[in-house]
């Protein structure tokens, strides 16, 4: 429960309050199974006004940042794995599915160098102007749209 | 009333068994017990509603020491959109109940 996000935690207690109703252990151990689903779910934050929109355009730009470095190094690990586990005495077959699997670690690794320059490249607002914060984020949401539906491609 | 919910049979049935005792407060495991659903479904579906201001929940008082259970029923929109739903679509059983409580 204590590592609940901070939108579950009053319903996390919630379900741990009703384990102690759950007639029976295994069944107690069901409902609590159930409700580690329920602890991690962050609900989409409420946009009531201006600005909590230009609050979520920060957080939007923040996780931005951090996301595409961590998916690069994920993946360039990825891939010097695979990469040489591909070079070790194996099969025809291990060679070529490790070589594969660090192909597509090296391409995943790209497009994260890709949308990491990308993202660095678009101009970030001032701080403390919400207005300029909210056409921000409406201008990154209309593109990642776009984007989803194949209008454009990642680097456009 | 445009709420975006998904109607799943679920949602359905959670809201038609809130509608069996539309202004009372109710247990998570009761709504469980009584739906089938387990409490992985269970509690995101009340947590959706709730987002929606569908639901409202709030925390039993209790005399004996007890722990406070955690309740929830309608609000007055929940209730309007619970009986249009349920009206709209018949409720399916899901099948066994969770939880092995037999005769419901």
């Amino acid at each position: 429960m204590r590592r609940a996000s901070r939108s579950a935690r009053e319903w996390a207690e919630g379900l741990a309050r009703e384990v102690e109703f759950v007639e029976g252990d295994w069944l107690a151990l069901g409902w609590a199974l159930g409700s580690v689903r329920v602890l991690f779910r962050n609900p989409p934050m409420p946009l009531r006004n201006a600005a909590e929109v230009a609050r979520a355009g920060r957080l939007f730009a923040g996780s931005r940042e951090h996301t595409y470095p961590i998916v690069f190094l994920t993946m360039a690990l990825q891939a010097l794995t695979y990469g040489l586990r591909a070079i070790l005495p194996t099969g025809r077959i291990g060679h070529l599915g490790r070589a594969g699997f660090a192909i597509a670690a090296v391409s995943a690794a790209y497009t994260a160098v890709v949308g990491w320059m990308d993202s660095c490249m678009r101009e970030r607002p001032e701080d403390m102007d919400d207005g300029a914060w909210i056409e921000f984020y409406r201008r990154e949401m209309m593109r990642l749209r776009d984007l989803y539906a194949g209008k454009i491609s990642a680097e456009g | 009333m445009n709420f975006k919910i998904r109607r799943s049979p679920q949602t359905l049935l959670v809201m038609a068994e809130f509608l069996q005792c539309e202004r009372e407060w109710r247990y998570g495991y009761d709504i469980s017990r009584n739906t089938g659903l387990k409490s992985g479904t269970l509690y995101p579906i009340l947590m959706r509603l709730a987002e929606h201001r569908l639901l409202e929940t709030s925390w039993e008082t209790t005399t004996e020491g007890r722990p406070p259970r955690h309740m929830y029923r309608l609000t007055e929109d929940g209730l309007r959109y619970a009986r249009t739903q349920v009206a709209a679509e018949p409720v399916a059983w899901m099948g066994e109940p969770a939880f092995g409580v037999d005769g419901l």
